[in-house]
């Protein structure tokens, strides 16, 4: 019995320790073979997506987000060559994000890379983030992936850019920029929607990030309240 | 009885007890005496059906040795299968919300679908365990789960095949395929979204 039971829990632990990448691969591969057994792919297009995934993790870049926009590629029943065309595009930023994340001297973390990589999807232009990364000191490569963030829901919205480059600036330069501050956009939408001018969002911004105060201090200062910036009844929270 | 324990005397009595029994003569009516008393004698009793005998055996307590490493890899197997449960079903409705989560409600209108799904980051695009629930006098599907905080990006899928943006979102971008995602941003704490 007791060997049995050393068997077991053995057996376990080994499941266990192995369940991350193997598992994971092995969930992309049943994905595209029931992909081309259900003629989505072709076998020619299913060899393609596979191999801009193994490059992207020869260069080092973070795998599970290229499986995942295989996930919703097929999901969405996006043809083959587009799937392919996007991991392609997708490889670009996230290389391009490494490498800028990388110039202050530490190594970005695959979230960093990921997240940054992301907002070139988002929105964030590749010359607003070399300026970015390029402020002195330079900011640590998780603050800069949240300055990315910040910066691409801010472009999606069409917040003036002069406004936001002051509002960044300031966050990078104190140090004080926290992952709240990536819903920045959304207290925009409130405030405009209030009739507060960009102008007044983005002096009262900086204040308060020079003050050492986060997004909730800006609600404040802004007389808005969580509720206030809350979507509305019987829709996605 | 335990013929060990008889002392010699006792084994001599008994031995020659017996054989007067073999002298003796029972009578003419020994037979029906005997069977007269097996008729007075209380029915045994009739053997159980096979249900109530299963059911007798599951009643009956009994003491179970196992030992602390069997237990420990009992433990195991369970916590492994309660994760794996939970990890399976994301989607499924609870009166309590895991710590760390906050409650979510997605909306669509989208009253001549047959069936329609959420699908995003959340759930690695799939539509299983993440069906939402009709209903028929306000064409609207509706589908209430927990997430974590942070911003997320999802679709309606109509019909398990047509990819529908949320209306009511805070935010549609590139999907990086020529369409749109849905961004649904989560809060900290209270659950309320930004």
């Amino acid at each position: 019995m007791a060997r049995l039971s050393s068997a077991i829990l053995a057996a376990l632990l080994l499941a266990a320790a192995c369940f991350g990448a193997p598992a994971l691969a092995s969930q992309l591969a049943g994905t595209l073979q029931r992909a081309q057994d259900e003629r989505r792919l072709t076998p020619e297009e299913a060899a393609g997506i596979v191999t801009e995934i193994n490059e992207a993790r020869e260069l080092g870049l973070p795998r599970q987000p290229f499986e995942a926009k295989v996930e919703e590629g097929l999901a969405k029943r996006v043809p083959g060559p587009a799937i392919i065309q996007a991991l392609e595009i997708m490889r670009g930023d996230y290389a391009f994000a490494r490498d800028v994340l990388a110039r202050g001297g530490t190594g970005p973390s695959p979230d960093d890379i990921a997240q940054t990589g992301e907002s070139l999807r988002l929105g964030l232009t590749r010359q607003q983030l070399t300026e970015m990364a390029a402020l002195e000191p330079p900011a640590p490569p998780a603050m800069l992936a949240i300055a990315a963030r910040t910066r691409a829901g801010l472009n999606a919205v069409g917040f003036p850019p002069s406004l936001s480059d002051g509002i960044l600036c300031t966050g990078l330069s104190a140090g004080l920029l926290t992952p709240g501050w990536e819903q920045l956009f959304r207290m925009v939408q409130r405030t405009r929607a209030s009739g507060v001018p960009d102008a007044a969002v983005a002096a009262a911004a900086a204040r308060v990030m020079a003050e050492g105060g986060g997004p909730g201090e800006l609600l404040q200062e802004l007389g808005l309240t969580g509720r206030d910036t809350r979507q509305a009844p019987g829709r996605s929270n | 009885m335990n013929t060990e324990r008889l002392t010699e005397p006792s084994k001599d009595e008994l031995a020659s007890g017996l054989r007067r029994l073999g002298a003796m003569d029972p009578g003419p009516d020994f037979a029906a005496r005997v069977m007269g008393r097996i008729g007075t004698a209380a029915p045994l009793p009739a053997p159980k059906r096979r249900m109530a005998r299963v059911i007798g055996w599951l009643m009956e307590p009994r003491t179970i040795r196992v030992s602390p490493l069997g237990s420990l890899a009992a433990a195991a197997c369970l916590l492994l299968a309660l994760g794996l449960f939970l990890k399976i079903n994301p989607g499924a409705e609870s009166g309590r919300t895991p710590a760390g989560l906050s409650p979510v409600t997605f909306v669509l209108a989208a009253p001549s679908a047959r069936e329609v799904a959420v699908i995003g980051s959340f759930n690695g695009w799939k539509a299983a365990g993440w069906t939402m629930r009709n209903d028929p006098a306000t064409g609207l599907w509706t589908l209430t789960t927990a997430l974590p905080p942070g911003s997320h990006e999802y679709v309606f899928l109509v019909d398990g095949t047509t990819p529908v943006t949320d209306a009511a979102a805070a935010l549609n971008v590139d999907d990086g395929f020529g369409s749109r995602n849905s961004v649904l941003l989560v809060k900290n704490g209270d659950g309320t979204a930004l």
